[in-house]
C-alpha cells in the first residue's frame, strides 16, 4: 500500500532523512518510533506528499508519488497539534467537512457532503459533539474530531503523528481503543508514531525505529531486544523494554 | 444634518460607508483569522503608495494603486510562506519600501498635494459615481467569492497541512485571498485613506471574533461592526466638522474596546 523507496531528504547539506526505505502493507498496524528529531513526522510528511524527496520515491498503491498525484484520497493523517490560535470560530462539523472536501459534489461548497460527516461521527463516537466549538473541545475530543475528519474521506491508510501526547491517561486509553477498534472493525492501515514506548497500542504488530533521519531497525514487535532500543535512545533499553509488550488497554 | 442626504455626494458617501465597511469587515475576517494582519498593512499601504505613484505619473491613481497591491499581494505570498526569514520581517521590510516610494512620490509633486493627501487621510465626501459602481461590485465579488471558496477558507483558516491532505490547492487559494484582499482594500481606499485603512480590515473583525461562536456569525459581525463604524463615522465628521477617516478609525476602535468589556467573562472562559 505504501511504498518508500530510498528516499533522502537534504535541507542545507544536512540529512534529515537518509536513504530510508519501507514497505507498509494493506491492514497493517505499524509503529514508528524514534527519539525527537529523529525524522518521524518529516518521513509522515513525505508520504503525504507534503514534502517533496530530495532523493528517492514514494508509491502509494502503485503510483509514484508526484505533483499530480493526490495521496489524501487515500491516506489520512492526523497531526500532533492542528491548533494555530486557542479561539477559532469553526464547529467540528466545520472541521470534519474539510476531510469530505474533495467529495463534495456542489459548486459551492458550503456544508461538504453530511453523509459522509454524520459517518465519520458516528464512527469515533462524537455525533453528540457536532455543533459545538472546537475551541471548546478537551485534548481527547479534539484528536477525535482530526481522527473523523481523516475518516469522513474514507482513506485506506492512517498516518498518526503523537496522537496520544499532552493528553491525560483516560483520554489516552479512549484515543488508544478508537485506534485500535478502527483497525480491527474497519481493517485501516495505521501508521502509529510515537517517541515514547509506554504510547504504543497493543495490536501494533511491526515496529520501525528511526533515528538520525536513518532506519536502525524495522522488526516485528516480538523481535524488539533492549539493545535495539539503547541504540535507539541512547539508554538502558533493557528498562524501555518492557512498555514494547506491555502496554494495555 | 438631515438636509446633507439630499446632496448626492453624501449619498454617494453613504452607499460607499455601507458597502465599503461591510467588504472590508468581510475581508478583516480572513486578515485575523488566517493570522495575517501585517500583510493587511504592508497590502493597503502597497495601494496608497501606487495612488501616489499614478498621480505623480499621470496614470490613473486607482489603476497604479491596484497594480502595487497587485505585485505586493503576490509577493508577499510566496515570501510569506517559502522565505527563510520570519515572514512579519519580509512583510515589515515590502511595507517600509512602499511607505518609502509614497512619501518619496509626494516629495517629488509638484504645487497642491491635496489629492496626495486625500489617498493618506481619505475623502469619502469626494467620490464619483464610477467610484461607488466599483466599491458596489467589489463587495458582490467578495460574497459570490465567500459562497465559492466557503470550504476551502475554512480549511486553511483551521489549518494550511491539514487542507493541503484534503486535497484543497491550499497555496493558490491563499495568493486569491491575498488578492482579493488587496482589491477590496484599493477600491476603498478613499474611504478612510491608505494609513488608516488596514484598522477597518483589523478591528471590526477582531471584535467580531470575540463574540462569535461560528464563522458566519463572525462574517455578519464583522461586516456590521465596519458599517457601523463607516456610517457612524461619516455622521460624526459630519456634525461635528471633523476629518471622517480618523473618526471612521476611532468609533471602530470603541467598538472592539465596548465588545471586550462587555464580554470580558465569557472571553475568559472561552481561553479557560
Amino acid at each position: 500500500m505504501i511504498e518508500i523507496r530510498n528516499v533522502s531528504i537534504i535541507r542545507e547539506g544536512i540529512y534529515i532523512l537518509k536513504g530510508v526505505s519501507l514497505s507498509i502493507k494493506k491492514g497493517e498496524f505499524v509503529a514508528i518510533v524514534g527519539p525527537n528529531g529523529a525524522g518521524k513526522t518529516t518521513l509522515l510528511d513525505v508520504i503525504t506528499g507534503f514534502i517533496k524527496p530530495t532523493e528517492g520515491d514514494v508509491v502509494i498503491k502503485n503510483k509514484r508519488l508526484d505533483k499530480k498525484i493526490y495521496t489524501g484520497e487515500n491516506i489520512g493523517y492526523v497531526f500532533q497539534e492542528e491548533y494555530s490560535r486557542s479561539n477559532i470560530p469553526l464547529t467540528v462539523e466545520d472541521v470534519v467537512s474539510i476531510g469530505g472536501y474533495k467529495r463534495g459534489s456542489s459548486f459551492f461548497h458550503l456544508k461538504g457532503n453530511p453523509g459522509l460527516i454524520d459517518k465519520a461521527l458516528e464512527e469515533v463516537g462524537i455525533s453528540n459533539l457536532k455543533h459545538r466549538s472546537v475551541s471548546n473541545l478537551s485534548g481527547g475530543e479534539r484528536r477525535k474530531v482530526s481522527i473523523a475528519r481523516e475518516l469522513s474521506r474514507q482513506v485506506d491508510a492512517l498516518l498518526l503523528d503523537e496522537v496520544l501526547a499532552n493528553l491525560d491517561p483516560p483520554a489516552q486509553i479512549d484515543i488508544n481503543g478508537l485506534i485500535q477498534r478502527l483497525h480491527e472493525e474497519l481493517g485501516i492501515t495505521i501508521v502509529f508514531v510515537t517517541h515514547l514506548l509506554h504510547y504504543l497500542p497493543e495490536r501494533v504488530e511491526r515496529i520501525v525505529g528511526l533515528k538520525n533521519g536513518e532506519v536502525l531497525f524495522d522488526k516485528p514487535r516480538n523481535k524488539i531486544t533492549g539493545r535495539m532500543l539503547t541504540e535507539l535512545y541512547g539508554c538502558d533499553g533493557n528498562k524501555l523494554s518492557k512498555y514494547v509488550g506491555t502496554f494495555r488497554v | 444634518m438631515w438636509e446633507l442626504l439630499g446632496y448626492k455626494f453624501f449619498q454617494h458617501a453613504l452607499i460607499a460607508a455601507i458597502l465599503g465597511g461591510a467588504s472590508l469587515g468581510i475581508v478583516g475576517v480572513w486578515v485575523v483569522l488566517i493570522g495575517i494582519p501585517f500583510i493587511g498593512v504592508a497590502l493597503s499601504h502597497a495601494a496608497f503608495a501606487g495612488g501616489v505613484v499614478g498621480m505623480l505619473l499621470g496614470i490613473n491613481p486607482l489603476i497604479m494603486a491596484f497594480v502595487f497591491s497587485l505585485i505586493a499581494s503576490l509577493s508577499i505570498g510566496p515570501l510569506s510562506e517559502r522565505s527563510r526569514i520570519e515572514p512579519n520581517i519580509s512583510i515589515g521590510i515590502i511595507f517600509s519600501l512602499v511607505l518609502g516610494i509614497a512619501f518619496l512620490g509626494i516629495g517629488f509633486m509638484k504645487g497642491s498635494r491635496n489629492e496626495a493627501l486625500s489617498l493618506i487621510w481619505g475623502s469619502i465626501l469626494t467620490l464619483s459615481r464610477w467610484d461607488i459602481l466599483l466599491i458596489t461590485v467589489i463587495f458582490f465579488f467578495i460574497l459570490l467569492f465567500l459562497l465559492k471558496f466557503n470550504m476551502e477558507i475554512k480549511a486553511i483558516i483551521y489549518n494550511k497541512k491539514v487542507a493541503h491532505v484534503a486535497g484543497i490547492p491550499v497555496s493558490r487559494i491563499f495568493y486569491l485571498l491575498l488578492f482579493v484582499t488587496g482589491f477590496t482594500v484599493t477600491v476603498n481606499l478613499n474611504t478612510v485613506g491608505g494609513l488608516l485603512i488596514f484598522s477597518l480590515l483589523i478591528n471590526p473583525s477582531s471584535a467580531a471574533c470575540l463574540i462569535a461562536k461560528r464563522i458566519e456569525q463572525m462574517y455578519l459581525l464583522s461586516a456590521l461592526f465596519g458599517v457601523v463604524s463607516c456610517v457612524c463615522g461619516l455622521l460624526i465628521s459630519a456634525l461635528f466638522n471633523v476629518p471622517s477617516g480618523s473618526v471612521i478609525i476611532i468609533v471602530s476602535s470603541v467598538i472592539f474596546l465596548v465588545t471586550f468589556l462587555l464580554n470580558r467573562r465569557r472571553i475568559a472562559e472561552k481561553r479557560v
